[in-house]
Formats: C-alpha cells, sequence, structure tokens
C-alpha cells in the first residue's frame, strides 16, 4: 500500500514537473491594451480554477482561505486594469474620429500602464496560490 | 506528461487503493488521492482554457489588433461570477 502511495505521489510531482511551462496570452500580446487584456483574461481562467477549487467541499481551509484572500486583493486592482484598457480603447477610437486629442490618448495610455504594473503581482499570486508548481512562481509568496 | 492523464491516472489508484486494502487507512488513501486527482484535472482545465485564450489573444493580434466592448464584457462577467464564487465559497 505504501509502494502505491509513494507511486502516486510521484507520478503526481513528476508530471507537474513537467508542465511547468504553461501557455501565455500575454507573450502572445503586442500592444499595451492587449496585454492589459490578455493580463486579465489569464486572472479571469485562474479565478475560475480557483473558484472550482473553492467551492469544492474536500479543499482544506486553509488552502481556501489562501484563494479567497488573494482573490480579494487581486480583484480590484485587475478590474481597475480593465477600466483603463477600455478607457484606452476609447480614447483611440475618439482621436480617429477627430472628437478628441492625442494628449488625451498619451494620458490613458500612461495610466493603462501604471494599473498593469499595479496588477500583474496580485494576479500572479492568485495565480500561484492556485498551482504554485509553475516556474513563474519560485519565490513567490501568496 | 499530460495533466489529464495523469488526473485519470491518480483516479484509477484511488479505486484501486479501496479494493487492495479496505481498512480506514485504505480509505484514507483513497481519498488523498481522489482529491489529487481532482486537483490535476482542475488544471488540466486551467491549462485547456489558457491555450484557448492565448490562441484567440493570438486571433486578435492577427486580424488588426482591435479589441471590442464585448471583449472587456464578456471576461468582466467571467471574473465577477468566479469572484462570487470563491468569496461566498
Amino acid at each position: 500500500m505504501k509502494r502505491l502511495f509513494i507511486g502516486a505521489m510521484m507520478i503526481a510531482v513528476l508530471s507537474f514537473a513537467g508542465c511547468k511551462t504553461m501557455s501565455d496570452p500575454v507573450a502572445a500580446a503586442q500592444t499595451t491594451e492587449q496585454q492589459a487584456y490578455a493580463l486579465y483574461g489569464t486572472f479571469v481562467i485562474y479565478e475560475e480554477v480557483g473558484a472550482s477549487i473553492a467551492v469544492d467541499p474536500a479543499t482544506p481551509d486553509a488552502l481556501r482561505s489562501l484563494i479567497k484572500r488573494v482573490d480579494a486583493v487581486a480583484k480590484p486592482a485587475a478590474d481597475a486594469m480593465l477600466g483603463g484598457a477600455r478607457d484606452f480603447v476609447k480614447a483611440k477610437a475618439l482621436v480617429d474620429q477627430g472628437q478628441s486629442t492625442e494628449e488625451k490618448v498619451t494620458i490613458t495610455s500612461a495610466n493603462l500602464v501604471n494599473w498593469v504594473a499595479d496588477a500583474k503581482p496580485k494576479i500572479l499570486a492568485l495565480q500561484c496560490a492556485v498551482n504554485p508548481k509553475q516556474k513563474v512562481c519560485s519565490g513567490v509568496q501568496p | 506528461m499530460n495533466l489529464a492523464i495523469v488526473g485519470v491516472l491518480l483516479r484509477s489508484l484511488s479505486t484501486a487503493a479501496t479494493l487492495v486494502d479496505s481498512s480506514k487507512k485504505g480509505a484514507a488513501i483513497s481519498s488523498t488521492l481522489n482529491y489529487a486527482a481532482t486537483l490535476v484535472e482542475k488544471g488540466a482545465e486551467g491549462e485547456a482554457k489558457l491555450e484557448d485564450f492565448t490562441a484567440h489573444v493570438e486571433a486578435i493580434v492577427k486580424g488588426g489588433g482591435l479589441l471590442t466592448e464585448s471583449d472587456f464584457d464578456d471576461l468582466k462577467k467571467r471574473s465577477d461570477d468566479a469572484h462570487n464564487a470563491i468569496q461566498s465559497s
């Protein structure tokens, strides 16, 4: 029985070790607003995985509490970033229509860069609480 | 190794644990393996979603890179639903 248990744990550990590099939507994006959109989408996916773990009655309370805590911190930052991306896209569209100025685009762009910088580590904390075996999680304390 | 396959393996081992040892110890090992399988399966779902979303972002970039209100709205709604589920768990 002991051998069976150790074997199962080895399979789990080895499989995680082989899956450290995941698809990265942010790397696929090119512009700042695309990166914000991709980062928000990544956040949503980890939030959904976190939700399915949190609602599982078999989940230990400590893990559920951790997911709740990091999500409570990440959600407002991610929403603010998404709002910043919306503002930037709107400002660009208005300039294209001749209804706004380049200055407005520059301001919303600078704001968006700040929102992304603020949200990134908070989203990473959620990502690593849900799936701590990823390469990006080494040294991250959720 | 593919996460989905690992999930199936762990689930099979969980069943095997109760067959090999019907005592409390066997049940406890089975329960642990079962939960490990659940976690791995959830990870596999997340991995598949990440792959799909990466392809979606690549399509946006190839298509000229314009984001629409519905792109934002869809993600926001999914996030709100997941957030509410987490916080009320």
